[in-house]
This record gives structure tokens, sequence and C-alpha cells, in this order.
């Protein structure tokens, strides 16, 4: 009896102890859409988490953060100093990473909707020209807000993107390529058929990488929950970055770089074309007058050689520089060295 | 040669998720035990030990096959990665050969990642209808799974990297698994079974995992 009375209060305790793995917050920090108080910007019918540094008055600089899903975290945050807080209020340094830019340059970060502390949407929501539609309303917001705050009328801003931000940056370039002044890409997903199949050519199939710890690990976690809601796909899906010196050794990646949430259904989508046999971002890049600078690790480049000149290629003026001793993280792990290359470019 | 390899990577990897049958013995009554081992995919790479017997259950007016059995992953060998469980394997309703059978039971699961650890209650049954000789057996087989409760404890590292405020503790809500899929199974010298299961499994709300199949392969002797 005593037995059976310590097994009842036991199941009594855990089941008004337990936690929803769908409830925000428990698992994976809470969005736009759950908490009022992170910082926004209410563009092309949505809410999407972001914030700016500097003076207004400055060159604008947009920075475009990779995935597609994640966010602008490693942006904003150094290696070896604290982790950027999702809270702004919390953050003890105030320039990590290329936030760093904020002295001479007006700084926004922004992550994509989908990714981040930006709100999730479902399968089928999501397009790469809405992605461009939302990027487009955000220079017009931020040069607006300058010509209402100082009154110089800009008609161009600056981008910097990372990895799947050169896709969107290009994207954005081949549409409005007036729009931009020049463009840093860090290591840029590939932007052209040809670009992607090389890439493609130099990876290793996940199936040869049956039995490796990253794999087995994601694949253990799939009988432990199921990628059935948006918070359990994204939690599940955290494994990935988590393991990227396995899942994706050719990148070089430091796993430690910090983010707050990858999308897992946004990644689905076709946002950088990997799943399109034809597609066309470059096209109308020869109206783009500004220059491209292609920012590259030595060890991704040693790993796939062929592959800036291929992407360099479709910029009329553009320039390689390499940063020796990091990966694919790098403008989280050297933001000075990578700033001061952006900051001499720029200028 | 490329592709050659992805097809037999991929053949390996469907079959292997298909396999998670055990020894049939309820209908032998020359013996009481079975004790067997299995090697799949179900999703990850599985090893497994298990023992089973029958025991007459007169209030049913049959045979019933209790089991308890104990899956490792293959590359992570260790309790940390491991899965117990409990079950029932009974007929619920035959004519001559063709028999439905019902088997019931309950797991404990462990998974250690970068990330979390998670240990996990869940309940599964299956219904596999088909033909059951003495020495074979051929049967279609549909499963449901539901991990009913998870005990969560997330590491330094998630909470460093990603979410500092990442909440450990009792969570529910992780979902359900059905599979359907194909057994057989054959009796070689009376006392060694070969069994091979293939299962598809898709989420409950039917959502496809990243493997797109179970297979399970075993091998059991009687006594």
């Amino acid at each position: 009896m005593k037995n059976l009375l310590i097994i009842t209060s036991l199941i009594f305790l855990i089941s008004c102890a337990k936690h929803d793995f769908d409830e925000p917050g428990n698992l994976l920090p809470k969005t736009v859409s759950e908490d009022p108080y992170l910082p926004r910007i209410e563009i092309n019918g949505t809410v999407l988490h972001a914030e700016s540094f500097g003076e207004i008055g400055n060159p604008i600089i947009i920075f475009l953060h990779g995935g597609p899903g994640s966010d602008y975290r490693s942006f904003i945050s150094e290696k070896g100093l604290e982790n950027a807080s999702r809270y702004p209020d919390e953050r003890t340094t105030k320039d990590a990473g290329l936030s760093q830019l904020q002295d001479e340059y007006y700084c926004v970060f922004y992550d994509q909707r989908g990714g981040g502390l930006s709100p999730r949407f479902d399968i089928g929501e999501v397009t790469f020209d809405i992605y461009l539609e939302d990027l487009n309303q955000i220079i017009d917001f931020y040069l607006t807000k300058k010509e209402e705050e100082t009154g110089i009328a800009d008609a161009q801003v600056y981008i910097v993107g990372w990895s799947y931000g050169g896709i969107l940056a290009t994207g954005y370039i081949n549409q409005y390529p007036t729009k931009v002044k020049d463009v840093v890409l860090y290591e840029p997903g590939p932007y052209s058929v040809e670009s992607r199949e090389y890439y493609k050519a130099q990876k290793s199939s996940v199936f040869g990488e049956i039995g490796n710890n990253w794999l087995e690990e994601y694949l253990l976690s799939q009988d432990h929950l199921t990628p059935d809601g948006h918070e359990r796909a994204d939690y599940q899906y955290m494994l990935l970055p988590a393991s990227s010196p396995g899942s994706q050794p050719e990148f070089h990646s430091d796993p430690n770089a910090p983010l707050w949430r990858s999308g897992a259904l946004v990644r689905r989508e076709n946002l950088d074309f990997s799943r399109s046999e034809n597609f066309d971002i470059t096209s109308n890049l020869s109206a783009f007058t500004g220059r491209m600078l292609f920012i590259g690790s030595d060890k991704v480049i040693g790993e796939i050689p062929e592959y800036p000149g291929i992407q360099m290629k479709y910029y009329s003026n553009s320039e390689l520089i390499t940063i020796s001793g990091v990966g694919h993280t790098g403008p989280w792990e050297k933001p000075t060295e990578i700033a001061s290359h952006i900051r001499n470019f720029f200028q | 040669m490329k592709t050659i390899k992805l097809i037999l990577a991929s053949s390996l990897m469907i079959i292997s998720l298909l396999l998670s049958a055990q020894p049939i013995i309820f209908n032998d009554s020359t013996i009481q035990n079975s004790i067997y081992t299995r090697a799949g995919i179900e999703p990850a790479s599985m090893i497994g030990f298990g023992y089973q017997r029958n025991v007459n259950a007169n209030f049913l007016r049959q045979t019933i096959t209790l089991y308890a059995e104990c899956n490792f992953a293959a590359f992570k060998f260790n309790w940390d990665n491991s899965e117990l469980k409990i079950g029932a394997i009974t007929p619920i309703y035959q004519i001559k050969s063709f028999k439905i059978i019902n088997n019931f039971n309950l797991s404990l699961g462990s998974v250690v990642t970068q990330n979390f650890e998670s240990k996990k209650f869940a309940f599964a049954n299956e219904i596999a209808f088909g033909i059951y000789k003495q020495k074979w057996h051929l049967a279609l087989t549909a499963e449901y799974e539901k991990i009913y409760l998870n005990y969560l404890a997330h590491s330094d590292f998630y909470k460093t990297t990603y979410y500092e405020d990442a909440v450990d503790g009792w969570y529910t809500g992780a979902g359900g698994m059905f599979q359907v899929g194909i057994e057989v199974g054959k009796t070689f010298y009376q006392k060694f079974d070969v069994n091979l299961e293939l299962k598809m499994p898709v989420t409950e709300k039917f959502n496809a995992y990243l493997s797109p199949g179970h297979a399970n392969l075993i091998i059991g002797y009687r006594f």
C-alpha cells in the first residue's frame, strides 16, 4: 500500500510539473510573435526581428545572414566574448562582431522571415520573391528614416551577405541594381547553376555519413520527438548546426558560433534553389555598376579552390580577399579583421 | 559508379529501416523460450538483444508470448543511447494458418546528443496479419507508437550557444509515429529463427522522417 502511494504521488507530481514541447519559450527562445520586448520592424505585412546600430546620418549597411532560416546572432557576437543575448538590454558588449562598424556606418540587422527570432511560417508561405520584397522594403524604410531624421536623401545602401545572405544579396542586386552601392559577400552560397553544380560535386553524400556521430545523434533523436510542430522541428534541427564539423566538414565551421534559432520548415522551401534545375538571379547583374568583394576563408577555399572565381565572374567588378585560420564562421571568429576589409572596401 | 553506390546505400538504408520483427514462438508448443538478437536501422543503426517466453493465459484460453529486449545504438553502444522494451504478443483472430497477431509494448529510451539528453517513455501497438505456419510466417504489419513522456536536460553547450533559458524537465507532446511494413520469418533445424521486417515510418501528422524506412534482421534460438 505504501509503495502504491509513493508511485501514485510520483505520477501525480510528474503530471503536474510537465512542460509542453510546443509551448514557445521552453526549448527555443520566443520570437517577435510571442515576445513584445524584442526589437522589431514592421514591413511587407509582417513583423521581423531587427535592430540597428550607429548614427543614421552615416552610410547604411544592410547585413544578410545565412541559412536560409538562420539569424544574425553570429553577426553581432564575437568569438571569445559573450554571445549576444536575445535581449539587447542584457548585452554587456554593445559593439561585438561586425556591429563594430557602427562607428562609421549605420548597421541594420534583421532575421529573415521564418528564421531566428522572426515569426515562423508554414511550408509554402515563404518564397525567394517574398525575401526580396522584405529586403526592398527594409532598405526603403531606413532610407526614408534617414531622410526624415537628417535631411540626407540617399538612394543607395551597402550590403554585407554571409553564406545564404550572398544568394539573397545577389538576387536583390539582380532585381534592383541601382539601389546598392557596393556589396561584400562572405563565402556566398551558389547563385548560379554552374557554381551550385561545382559545389555539389565537392560535397560528400549523406549516405556516406552512416555511422558518423552527428547523423546517429540526429536519427536517434527522432525516436524521442517527432518534427510535427514548429517548435519540435526547429529544436530537432538545431542538432545540425551543433554538429557542423561532422555534417558539413567542408565548411570548417566553429560549432560554437551562436544562433537563436534555425527555422526547420523554412529550410525545406527551395529558397536557395538547391532543388531547381533552372534559375536565374544573375542575368541582370551587368546593370550593377558597383563593386563586389568576395571574402573567403583559407580553409573553405582550400576545399573548393575554383569556387570564388566561378562566383565572382557574374560581377563585372569584383575582388577576392582570403582570411587565414578560419572557416565558414569567419565573421564571428575574426570580425575585426573582416570589418577592416569592409571599411577599406566601402571607402 | 556514384549512382550505383547511392542506390545501394539507399536500398540498404530502406531495408534497414524496415527490420524490427522478432521470432514468433507462440504457435510452437514444444518450447517455451527464445533468445534473439537484432540488427537494423530504426531510424539509427541499432543492435538489440531479447528474451521471450510463452505463457498460457487461461483467461484468454491461448498462449501469450511475453518478451523483454534491450536495444543499443550500433555506433554509440552504451546505456546512454539505448532502449528497454517489454511487451506481449498474442493472436487475436485465426482461421487455420491465417492469423491476426497483436503486439503491445512499453518502452523506455535514452539518447544523449550535443544539445540535450532525453529519456522517453512510449507505448506501441502493432497488428500483424498473415500466414503463420509452423516453420515460417509472412505478414503485413501496421504499428502506432506514442511517446507520452520525456525528460529533457540541456547541455551547457546548448545553453551557451543557443538558448540560455532552455527549460529542463518533464515534457509531453513529443508526438507519435505510424509504421506499415512486411515481415517474414523462417525456422531452421527447429531451433533457429531468422526474421526480417521492413517498415515505412511517418509521423502521426504524416510528415516524413529523414530515413525513409526501418529494417531489422533478427536471429533467434528456441529452447
